[in-house]
């Protein structure tokens, strides 16, 4: 890693030192050097190969300039969800309680000290750095509410650094709704590495569901991780629409029988926004079923990269596994770079994986035009249909009419 | 209503359409036949505006306006039909939702209201008779998974819904069974008036036994070469298109 790199973010660690608690502080400190002995990904990296992170923090992000500031104009309470349930409210990075409305006291944690394990360079640089973590647990027999989480970013003042972190448990029999959404304003580029980890016990169902509408100059790591024991059921949906830079690392670990795992995405991007989906499911036992549908209209110069693993273990009998990602090009400078990987050791599996990239159907848009209906709309109307269907699995009605109004006014304009 | 001139058209660098001469009037039905690869697709495509067709001679006027100037979504406001040959699936769209959306484009290019959603269901309700389709299939997506014969009868239940001037029926009878053929023959007269025409376009004659057209035309290496009646279509069947092109090659070595 480059010096002035290595000095500013050491800066930005002895500027936030005070705030750590003592007993984690060596923990922090193992972290802090793994970061600082490893270069952010780069072009030779394979996994980063579409999105090298080193050049794009280089050329928009310096973290000597950044700034905690803990005061801000934003009144979170006015962007809640006029519904029942917990409002959990981060404030650039860190989980702010007293600004929380919660439902579901006995769900919601404040843990201040670090002691997660790390495994790449995001990981390190979050354990590093996060200021506390958002511990989320339901207990059976307790009917939790859903939990609504707000990013709230304010770079009025100068460039943001945030490191959300968060734990989710759901113990055996629960369910456990989660929707995700980030607000900012000010125009100072903000830097988000967040990393969420969540285990789904025996039995027990979680469902995340993130809407990634960003601001251009704000970029994002988000590694989420998930393990999985015997007869559980995952859920995830992302909807991207906007950002400088969106990485969603997603890692499922299916560590018992008839694990079932869904993962739905969406990318409709525009001008110069970069979204990068990374996904790998290891199917480690019998039985288990996993199914991925990422979709992505790109226009403009956007840029678009799906990668998505599938692994079946020698001991993954019987696994169904189905990934496909398609995608729509309706720009000569848009990109999109998608593969997708199955690696499979066990001999009695059902998978399947397929990528597309197309052009937009011009006999479809020819039929509905020779129709009466106007070139704009009825382009529109095939790229809602070709949308919506990523929306099926959001189990919130009210998100989905959000999503798809936002797809509409996108399209439709 | 449709007046076509000296069409010349081809599309990338091939001439295709050498020629053609077309008048049709309110409530004439025209049929056009002709071997493969004689231009019909192309005539139909040209009228409709479809990309790619690059138009070298010639001028066709529908209704006093000057139709290749105009898009295709606006040929179709003016009132001009393509039933396709080959209907387009499309998937995540409802047949009736996409019917509501060029229904109402076509009425506010009229200068009328849009229909309420009652109003555009009943109209709905009468039309899906004429052609015997199931309300089932038009809340489905747009022809996905539909048979041959019930593609065929959606572009006559769209016909039926817009109510066009001019329809281009392409090959509606190809791929169909005699009941299939029946039902599509009879939602198309049951649509014959005074006001409107048809022009089939087709390779054999077995429509016709459904259809009855005023004119027969005979298409030919780009060209209209014969014009009859209903005996054409029959000589043409009895004789295949052989004929035609023995004695219009000889023409042209003269």
């Amino acid at each position: 890693m480059e010096t002035s790199v290595v000095n500013g973010i050491r800066d930005v660690f002895n500027n936030n030192e005070a705030n750590y608690q003592s007993s984690s502080l060596a923990h922090r400190k193992s972290a802090l050097d793994f970061v600082l002995s490893h270069n952010f990904p780069d072009r030779k990296d394979e996994e980063y190969k579409y999105t090298p992170v080193n050049q794009i923090l280089k050329k928009n992000f310096n973290f000597k300039n950044t700034i905690t500031s803990k005061t801000t104009d934003f009144d979170f309470e006015d962007y809640f969800y006029q519904l029942e349930g917990n409002h959990l409210v981060f404030f650039n990075g860190s989980y702010q309680p007293f600004q929380s409305k919660i439902y579901n006291e006995i769900c919601c944690h404040l843990e201040k000290k670090s002691n997660q394990s790390f495994h790449d360079i995001f990981d390190a640089l979050n354990v590093a750095f996060y200021e506390n973590s958002l511990k989320i647990e339901v207990n059976k027999n307790y009917r939790s509410q859903p939990f609504f989480i707000y990013y709230f970013y304010d770079s009025q003042q100068g460039q943001i650094f945030g490191n959300p972190n968060i734990q989710i448990v759901g113990h055996p029999d629960t369910r456990i709704e989660i929707l995700e959404n980030t607000i900012s304003k000010g125009t100072y580029p903000v830097f988000i590495n967040k990393k969420v980890s969540v285990h789904v016990k025996t039995n027990a169902e979680i469902n995340i569901t993130k809407i990634q509408n960003y601001k251009k100059h704000v970029y994002q790591i988000y590694n989420l991780e998930v393990n999985q024991d015997t007869q559980s059921k995952f859920n995830s949906n992302v909807y991207s629409f906007a950002g400088g830079l969106i990485r969603n690392n997603l890692k499922i670990n299916q560590m018992g029988e008839n694990c079932e795992s869904h993962m739905h995405g969406l990318y409709l991007i525009t001008g110069h926004t970069h979204v990068d989906n990374h996904t790998a499911v290891n199917h480690t036992h019998p039985h288990s079923y996993s199914n991925e549908l990422y979709k992505g209209i790109v226009d403009e110069s956007a840029r678009a990269v799906f990668n998505g693993k599938i692994f079946v273990r020698p001991e993954a009998q019987k696994t169904n596994a189905f990934q496909s990602n398609q995608n729509i090009n309706l720009s000569d400078e848009a990109s999109i770079y998608t593969k997708p990987q199955l690696e499979i050791w066990a001999d009695d599996v059902k998978c399947s994986h397929g990528c597309t990239v197309g052009q937009l159907d011009e006999e479809a848009l020819f039929y509905l035009r020779s129709r009466g209906i106007g070139k704009n709309q009825a382009k529109a109307l095939i790229l809602i249909a070709f949308s919506e269907q990523s929306l099926e699995h959001i189990p919130f009605e009210f998100v989905k009419k959000e999503i798809d109004t936002l797809i509409r006014k996108r399209l439709i304009g | 209503m449709i007046s076509i001139k000296n069409l010349h058209a081809k599309i990338e660098g091939k001439k295709i359409l050498k020629g053609i001469n077309l008048e049709v009037k309110p409530g004439e039905v025209h049929a056009i036949m002709g071997p493969n690869g004689s231009g019909k697709s192309t005539l139909a495509s040209v009228l409709t505006g479809r990309d790619g067709y690059e138009i070298t001679d010639g001028s066709v006027i529908f209704e006093n306006k000057n139709l290749l100037d105009l898009d295709t979504e606006e040929r179709a406001r003016e009132g001009i039909f393509l039933a396709f040959q080959y209907p387009v699936e499309i998937p995540g769209v409802s047949t009736t939702n996409f019917l509501k959306t060029a229904l109402n484009q076509i009425r506010q290019h009229r200068g009328e209201k849009n229909l309420d959603a009652v109003s555009f269901l009943k109209l709905v309700k009468s039309k899906m008779k004429l052609v015997d389709i199931d309300q089932s299939l038009l809340s489905r997506s747009l022809n996905e998974g539909f048979s041959g014969g019930e593609k065929k009868r959606n572009e006559i239940f769209q016909m039926a819904m817009l109510e066009p001037k001019l329809s281009i029926l392409d090959e509606t009878d190809s791929g169909l069974d005699i009941d299939a053929l029946r039902i599509v023959a009879n939602g198309v007269n049951s649509l014959k008036s005074k006001d409107n025409a048809s022009i089939l376009i087709t390779h054999y004659q077995r429509l016709l036994d459904y259809i009855m057209p005023d004119f027969v035309h005979v298409l030919f290496d780009g060209k209209i070469v014969k014009t009859g009646n209903k005996s054409l279509a029959l000589e043409l069947e009895e004789k295949g298109y052989d004929w035609i092109k023995v004695k219009h090659s000889s023409l042209e070595t003269i």
